[in-house]
This record gives C-alpha cells, sequence and structure tokens, in this order.
C-alpha cells in the first residue's frame, strides 16, 4: 500500500507538462481559427480576379 | 482541354495564410500586405510549385522569407506590440479557457520571430516537425528545440510553471494519477 512519493511527483510534473502543452496548442489555434473564420477579405479577391485578367490578356497574345 | 490550374488553389490557402501572418507579425495591416506580396509570388511563379507537392507548406515558405528579408530591410521599426493588432483583440471576450485569450497573445508577442513561428507553423497549423524544418531551412532538431522553448516561455509567462500546486481538473491528470497509484500497489 505504500505510494512512492518520489514516482507520483513526477508523474504529476509530466502531466502538468502535458496538460500545459495542450492548453497552449488549443489557444494557439483558437488564434488561427478567429482569423479563418473572417473568410477572404475583398482586397484578395480582386487582386486574384487582376492577376487572373492579367494573364488572360497576355494569353491571348500569345 | 487543358489541366487544373495550380493557381485556382491559391484561394483555398488564403485564410490560414492570413492567420499565420498576423500571428507572426502581430500585425493584421503588415500581414495582409505581406499575404498580398506572397499572393503576386505565387501567381507568377507558379511554374516553380510542383505539382503533387503541400501548396500550403510551399505558400507559407514564400511568405515567411518575404517576412524575415522585409525584417532586415526595416531592423529600426519596432513590431507592433501593443499596437492596433493587440487592442483589436482585446476587446474580444475571453473564452472559457485556462488562459485569457489576450493575455496568451500577448505572451505569444513576446516570443523571439523564430520561435514563435516554429510553435504556430507546428502548434497551430499542424505541419510536421520535418515539413517545418524544410520550410525554416533548418535542422528538424532546431525546430523541435525552439517549440520546445516556446512552450516553456509561454508557460511560464502565463503563469503555468512546474511548481505549479497541481490542479484534478482534468480527466487526462486524474488517469495518470490512479494509474499511478495502482501501480504502486
Amino acid at each position: 500500500m505504500q505510494i512512492d512519493l518520489t514516482l507520483e511527483g513526477e508523474l504529476v510534473k509530466n502531466a502538468n507538462k502535458i496538460n500545459q502543452d495542450r492548453v497552449i496548442e488549443e489557444n494557439l489555434k483558437r488564434v488561427f481559427d478567429e482569423t479563418l473564420e473572417e473568410g477572404i477579405p475583398d482586397r484578395f479577391k480582386s487582386l486574384l480576379s487582376q492577376l487572373k485578367q492579367q494573364d488572360a490578356e497576355q494569353g491571348s497574345s500569345k | 482541354m487543358s489541366d487544373l490550374d495550380p493557381r485556382d488553389e491559391l484561394v483555398d490557402h488564403l485564410p490560414a495564410m492570413r492567420a499565420f501572418a498576423i500571428s507572426l507579425t502581430r500585425n493584421a495591416a503588415t500581414a495582409d500586405d505581406m499575404v498580398q506580396d506572397t499572393l503576386v509570388k505565387a501567381w507568377t511563379n507558379i511554374e516553380k510549385f510542383e505539382v503533387g507537392t503541400n501548396m500550403r507548406a510551399w505558400l507559407f515558405t514564400i511568405l515567411r522569407n518575404t517576412y524575415y528579408s522585409s525584417r532586415r530591410k526595416s531592423k529600426r521599426e519596432v513590431a507592433d506590440v501593443d499596437g492596433t493588432f493587440t487592442e483589436n483583440v482585446a476587446e474580444k471576450p475571453a473564452h472559457d479557457g485556462h488562459m485569457q485569450m489576450a493575455d496568451f497573445r500577448k505572451a505569444l508577442g513576446t516570443l523571439p520571430d523564430e520561435q514563435r513561428e516554429a510553435l504556430l507553423l507546428v502548434g497551430a497549423s499542424g505541419f510536421s516537425y520535418e515539413e517545418a524544418a524544410q520550410m525554416c531551412g533548418v535542422a528538424v532538431g532546431t525546430i523541435k528545440s525552439r517549440t520546445n522553448r516556446a512552450r516553456a516561455q509561454l508557460a511560464e509567462l502565463l503563469g503555468h510553471t512546474d511548481d505549479d500546486t497541481m490542479e484534478l481538473t482534468d480527466d487526462a491528470t486524474m488517469s495518470v494519477l490512479s494509474a499511478s497509484k495502482v501501480a504502486s500497489f
């Protein structure tokens, strides 16, 4: 029935470390998700269509 | 008729590029300028992209190179730690997580760029250590040590140090503990 306190201390430390890393990971994902949920700003949509148009013009002269 | 144009895929990676850029630069305006540069570079150099390889990794590589070369050029410019970006997010309500998001962002912002980058690539974007190492042009061990140092630093800044008294708040901790008790009988 004797509990090895040193071993338990180590395990607690490890468990805390795992928990800590998980919390950090979750927060990182949240930071990312907030931006992901914003979708695609208009400036990028128009940039892409501009690039596409440029190519179409150059392509037709080839 | 014609093959699929990989350029049609660029748009799918835009939100992730922005998320990475914002966390890397800590400034939404700078980040969007960088994403725009990256997009133009990718579009005009699309023949350099090897079809069948990871396009997101390719784009992130361009993005980070853009960031580091502009950082070199404007060494005098101070990063926007307390500027627009921080203000913007400070108003967002905290989730029910263990840390306040505003505190987390602040702590993240104090990390050296290279450490924050490694953590963002591996921890938030889901790249492997190997992919991240390739993207950053360093050894896998370097990425591992950067992410480890970043995690340790964040934990310290946010008050989750090794010396903390244990909180029996989650199942993982509980199960490890009970397992240890059973094992030591």
